[in-house]
């Protein structure tokens, strides 16, 4: 079994309009793993834009990980520029909405990656908290 | 054609951080509601931008990708990502996993990279 390096964090402690801050450092060895992940032909100049989709950096941000067995409902994303290895990105995730229906938890986050402070991806992330858990 | 396994799923949830154990641990995953591990809806993103790169290779200069996923995809199944142009810049997206729909959206693809 995988092991995992984060704690789970409390979504009573996520408050709605709190933005959260990481960075995302685009190593050789990251962007090699990444591309071999999907399948992408490793071009260090010219990488996946997906490479933007990933876990790390939120939870870097939010200093843990949602709650197992979260499910993962809609993405929005907008690119304006193709990633780089040695590219360094400032990291904002923002809480844009806390709900409750039918007893179950809804998350939405935003979440920036500016390089230079220029916005190279904006994304917009609903989640289910915990929904899968147990049946 | 995209066949997903659970070495592909390892894969990403290292390369991602996303270490769920919704997606790695074939035990919690039987007892869950989905009943086996699923595959990352970030790993499906990865792979329809994939395809979209391919078709369109500067599309990520000004792209937009919006997606609501319908269906788990386990793996096993065989993915097929289908992206259908129907204006200018709008294509439809929709992601069957053994032949059940599983993801749909529309994605916009800036004129210039058409």
């Amino acid at each position: 079994m995988l092991k995992e390096k984060y704690h789970i964090i409390d979504y009573d402690n996520l408050i709605e309009g709190n933005i959260y801050h990481s960075t995302m450092n685009i190593t050789e060895s990251f962007a090699k793993l990444y591309c071999e992940s999907i399948d992408f032909e490793y071009q260090p100049e010219n990488l996946p834009l997906s490479i933007f989709a990933i876990y790390k950096p939120v939870f870097d941000a939010l200093g843990g990980r949602v709650a197992q067995g979260t499910v993962h409902l809609k993405q929005k994303i907008h690119h304006s520029g193709i990633p780089c290895v040695g590219d360094s990105y400032k990291v904002e995730v923002k809480i844009i909405e806390k709900s409750i229906k039918k007893g179950k938890n809804y998350l939405v986050w935003e979440v920036l990656f500016l390089r230079d402070d220029i916005l190279l991806c904006k994304q917009e992330t609903a989640n289910l908290w915990a929904y899968s858990k147990t049946n | 054609m995209i066949k997903i396994s659970q070495k592909i799923i390892d894969k990403f949830a290292i390369a991602s951080g996303g270490l769920g154990e919704i997606h790695t641990d074939e035990n919690f995953a039987s007892k869950s509601f989905y009943g086996k591990t699923i595959a990352h809806g970030l790993l499906v993103i990865g792979l329809i931008e994939k395809e979209l790169t391919r078709r369109y290779p500067d599309w990520g200069l000004n792209g937009y990708l919006d997606i609501v996923f319908i269906k788990p995809v386990h793996p096993g199944s065989i993915l097929a990502i289908e992206i259908e142009r129907i204006d200018k810049i709008k294509h439809k997206i929709e992601v069957f996993s053994d032949g059940v729909k599983a993801v749909s959206g529309e994605a916009l693809i800036p004129k210039s990279s058409i």
